[in-house]
């Protein structure tokens, strides 16, 4: 079949115009936070900085995941929309250089919002017990590993789906990935748990958490899911996917979204439930800042939107085949997963710059507003390099006849 | 355009059999005369039964300290095996709703007989559970009704919680499963020649007639129940996890432990179906339904479920160590070095090394292999259970109250019993009852579906048995 190539629609162009602007945004705005913080600009634009970091970093991540997962399971019907999750991983290369301005940071030792590398941290009774691992060099050197096992899982996973776009007779790209998938999911688990314990749960150096990975894959598979199915709408809206994908897709994508909601729900729970029944002070110091002092306004909204709102409007069978449901759960599904991401660093930076209060307001949308355009830019490239569809995929006469 | 894809759609039947071929091979097994054989293992498992009825006996009329528990170690095997049991009960319900859910086809030929065995598990849970209430004929009392006294139950309980969690997945899969047989019990109404038979096949399935209504409202009916069962596969095992993690002992508190133990239930549950289901296949001749690709896709999932199990492990040791807590270091130490590191260590083998197997796609097509490797995983997560359950118990946080258990006798032959009461529940289902769904066979058979493109079959294609197609 031939090649999908829609780089040079006017969608994709505006996608790319978007990028830019949203990124010229967000650099803007967070010179801004930088400028109008006073004493504590830096930690509040670091802090800034990092949510937009592990919001996009996490996501474009998952996307391989996903890609890895549908080789894993054999799966028919997402070969004609597995290409959708391959196009969003183009921030992938760059994870590692996005992160030295974090890096660089906790080397300003006043300002850096990573509470363990402060002067104060070598006498901390708790935190010199972690130093093993708390401390700037091994903190590099993981997230030097993990940025380059994400790199080969890009080569490998992503790279052999786009090899199989070169023929539709060889199909050795495809079967390499079908046996060397599972390794790579076993690198996701492994790298985004230790990520999310090293960017987001050493910011609270004195906590712990043993599902903290999972919480965090959660959240990252949710969102990844509900931006794999807003671009399946879009695309197959402006007519480049009318051939690939029907109505049978959204209600998967619908399913997934609705599953992965109730999925995350279940973890947050699990953790809040269990620390708040045990009520061990070591481990309600996370809770007891983020259900007061304004916060647990943050609590209540995430409960209403990663849950309730999700699940009430993707229960019903006929609901998921209908657009404008399908785009509202997704997008609450992202705006759920972004204040769940701002819940869970930015209090721990008011501990760090000794602020009681919320610390919350148009300084936290820059951060993610430059990573967002980084991401539709990289996003808009993909598509102009390459098949929207992984066209010759062995299994995507499936995708076109199955139902769901 | 199309490829041969043999390799990975291979097909989920053998054979090519018609429509009407597999209902007389599955029915044949309730229509066989009973063989001497048959009876003789009916008889042993239900001696094995029999005996663990006698030691529970004992138990009640001399009083829980005929077993081995004391001081610090207040739950042993009677918790060991609830949970063991519970876990077991869970492969069932997955197979049967959540692989339902996903459209998961091979999941025809073995949801069955791995519901049954949720069932019974189940009732071995029961059994263990309430013998280890010490009086167990005031069961009662854990139930919340309304009273003269007003006596309620404790409900910030976990135990409480326990017994809500337990008898709700109980009574859904009981009627999931049960939803399930309808088609295939008027079949066999339909098929046996014994009067007695016909009339008590015929009362079980509701008056099925095969019309298209009754197709359609059983379709619905069974699309619901999934809906509703697929919560409880999670919500059961993670209730039975907050058994520990509300207290605060270390090794018991940790929020990993709700879907850490839901994973070890699906593992252990997928393991105890494989072991049976080799057997019941081998025994029953089930090969050109229950084939290399089912053994192959349930060893895959033992693997993946074995190395969440590993991922949990791991992360507990980790946790331990970066939370400072000097009472979780200690005690994740004394698990590896300390009075139960033989238990430890064979659940580590067991749950983590042992399937480590699955990797190559020879092993998993290996029966022998797979068959040693599924009883490892059954030892290991009974040793994972007790591991957690004694290692944090037997030191106590005063040295003075540090003890050591081991069972007795009684809690050993209860043990013997619960599998006795597993396997005699399962040989009388393996015999009277459809041991493969045949209606949903048929739904996967070549030509049965509308839209199947490849290996239209004319024999299948015009046979009329059933109104099977419907079941997409």
């Amino acid at each position: 079949m031939s090649h999908v190539n829609i780089g040079s629609s006017p969608f994709i162009a505006k996608l790319q115009r978007n990028g830019f602007i949203l990124t010229a945004l967000g650099a803007l705005g967070m010179a801004a936070v930088y400028f109008t913080g006073g004493e504590h600009g830096l930690e509040r634009l670091m802090a800034d900085y990092l949510i937009g970091f592990w919001l996009i970093t996490g996501i474009s991540v998952t996307m391989m995941f996903f890609s890895a997962l549908q080789y894993l399971a054999r799966a028919g019907w997402s070969s004609s929309i597995r290409r959708i999750a391959e196009n969003f991983t183009g921030f992938v290369p760059f994870i590692l250089v996005a992160a030295i301005p974090i890096i660089l940071n906790m080397f300003s030792h006043h300002h850096s919002i990573y509470e363990w590398t402060h002067e104060s941290a070598a006498t901390d009774p708790i935190i010199m017990k972690k130093a093993a691992y708390l401390n700037e060099t091994f903190f590099i050197v993981r997230l030097a590993i993990y940025g380059l096992l994400w790199f080969g899982m890009l080569r490998f996973v992503v790279g052999n789906s786009l090899k199989q776009d070169a023929s539709a007779d060889d199909i050795t790209p495809t079967r390499r990935n079908w046996k060397r998938a599972a390794p790579w999911v076993l690198v996701y688990a492994l790298t985004i748990t230790f990520c999310s314990f090293d960017l987001l749960m050493s910011l609270e150096p004195h906590w712990f958490s043993t599902i903290w990975g999972v919480y965090a894959f959660a959240g990252n598979f949710v969102s990844a899911l509900a931006i794999i199915t807003l671009m399946t709408i879009a695309l197959r809206k402006s007519g480049h996917l009318a051939k690939y994908v029907t109505d049978e897709h959204y209600h998967d994508l619908g399913k997934l979204m609705f599953a992965f909601s109730v999925f995350w729900a279940y973890i947050a729970f699990s953790q809040y439930f269990i620390i708040w029944y045990a009520n061990l002070p070591e481990e309600t110091i996370y809770f007891t800042f983020r259900t007061a002092n304004g916060w647990q306004w943050f609590g209540i909204v995430l409960v209403l939107l990663h849950f309730i709102m999700p699940f009430a409007l993707l229960l019903r069978q006929d609901v998921k085949r209908k657009i404008t449901m399908l785009k509202t759960a997704a997008y609450v599904i992202l705006l759920s997963h972004f204040i769940d991401v701002i819940w869970i660093v930015m209090p721990a930076i008011s501990k760090v710059i000794k602020h009681d209060g919320i610390l919350f307001g148009w300084q936290e949308f820059t951060g993610v507003m430059f990573f967002a355009g980084v991401f539709c830019i990289l996003t808009a490239r993909n598509y102009m390099k390459r098949s929207a569809v992984a066209v010759n995929d062995p299994l995507v006469h499936e995708a076109l006849e199955y139902t769901s | 355009m199309m490829h041969e894809l043999e390799p990975v759609r291979e097909p989920l039947v053998l054979g090519n059999p018609s429509m009407r071929d597999v209902t007389a091979r599955i029915a044949s097994i309730v229509e066989s005369k009973i063989s001497l054989k048959y009876l003789l293992t009916l008889g042993f498992t239900a001696t094995m039964a029999a005996w663990g009825l006698f030691a529970l006996y004992y138990t009640i009329t001399t009083g829980i300290g005929a077993w081995g528990l004391n001081n610090p170690i207040g739950w042993g095997w009677d918790i060991t095996n609830f949970v063991f049991w519970i876990g077991i009960g869970h492969a069932g319900t997955l197979i049967s709703a959540i692989l339902f859910l996903w459209r998961q086809k091979w999941r025809t030929a073995i949801n069955r007989s791995a519901e049954a065995m949720t069932i019974f598990a189940v009732i071995c849970a029961l059994t263990m559970v309430l013998s280890h209430t010490g009086r167990p004929w005031l069961f009662y009392w854990l139930l919340p009704y309304p009273n003269q006294m007003q006596m309620w139950i404790n409900f910030r309980s976990p135990l409480a919680w326990d017994v809500f969690a337990v008898n709700t997945y109980f009574t859904v899969s009981a009627l999931f499963w049960f939803v399930g047989l309808i088609p295939d019990l008027a079949t066999l109404r339909n098929y046996v020649r014994s009067e007695i038979a016909k009339k008590i096949y015929g009362v079980l399935s509701l008056g099925w007639t095969g019309s298209t209504r009754h197709w359609h409202h059983y379709e619905i009916a069974y699309m619901i129940l999934a809906g509703i069962s697929t919560p409880l596969v999670l919500s059961v095992h993670s209730v039975v996890s907050f058994d520990f993690t509300v207290g605060i002992m270390p090794g018991w508190h940790t929020t990993i432990f709700p879907p850490y133990f839901v994973a070890g239930a699906i593992f252990s549950g997928f393991a105890m179906v494989m072991t049976l289901l080799i057997i019941a296949r081998e025994i029953l001749d089930l090969k050109q339904f229950i084939t290399l690709k089912h053994l192959d896709n349930m060893n895959k999932i033992m693997l993946a479920t074995g190395m969440m199990v590993g991922y949990a492990y791991g992360m507990e040791f980790f946790i331990a160590w970066y939370s400072g807590s000097d009472w979780e270091n200690w005690i994740f130490q004394n698990r590896l070095f300390g009075d139960y590191a033989w238990a430890y260590w064979t659940m580590v083998t067991c749950n983590v090394v042992s399937p480590q197997v699955f990797w190559f796609r020879k092993l998993r097509r290996n029966i022998p292999l797979m068959f040693v490797i599924s009883i490892f995983i059954n030892i290991g997560m009974w040793f994972e259970r007790f591991t957690i359950i004694a290692t944090t118990l037997h030191h106590d946080f005063l040295p003075a109250s540090w003890g050591y258990y081991s069972p007795t006798w009684v809690e050993i032959s209860i043990f013997i019993g619960t599998f006795g009461i597993f396997l005699t529940l399962f040989l009388l289902f393996a015999k009277f009852v459809p041991v493969i769904a045949i209606a949903e066979i048929k739904s996967i058979l070549p030509g049965a579906q509308p839209a199947h493109h490849h290996g239209h079959d004319e024999h299948a294609a015009t046979s009329s048995t059933t109104s099977a197609e419907v079941h997409s």
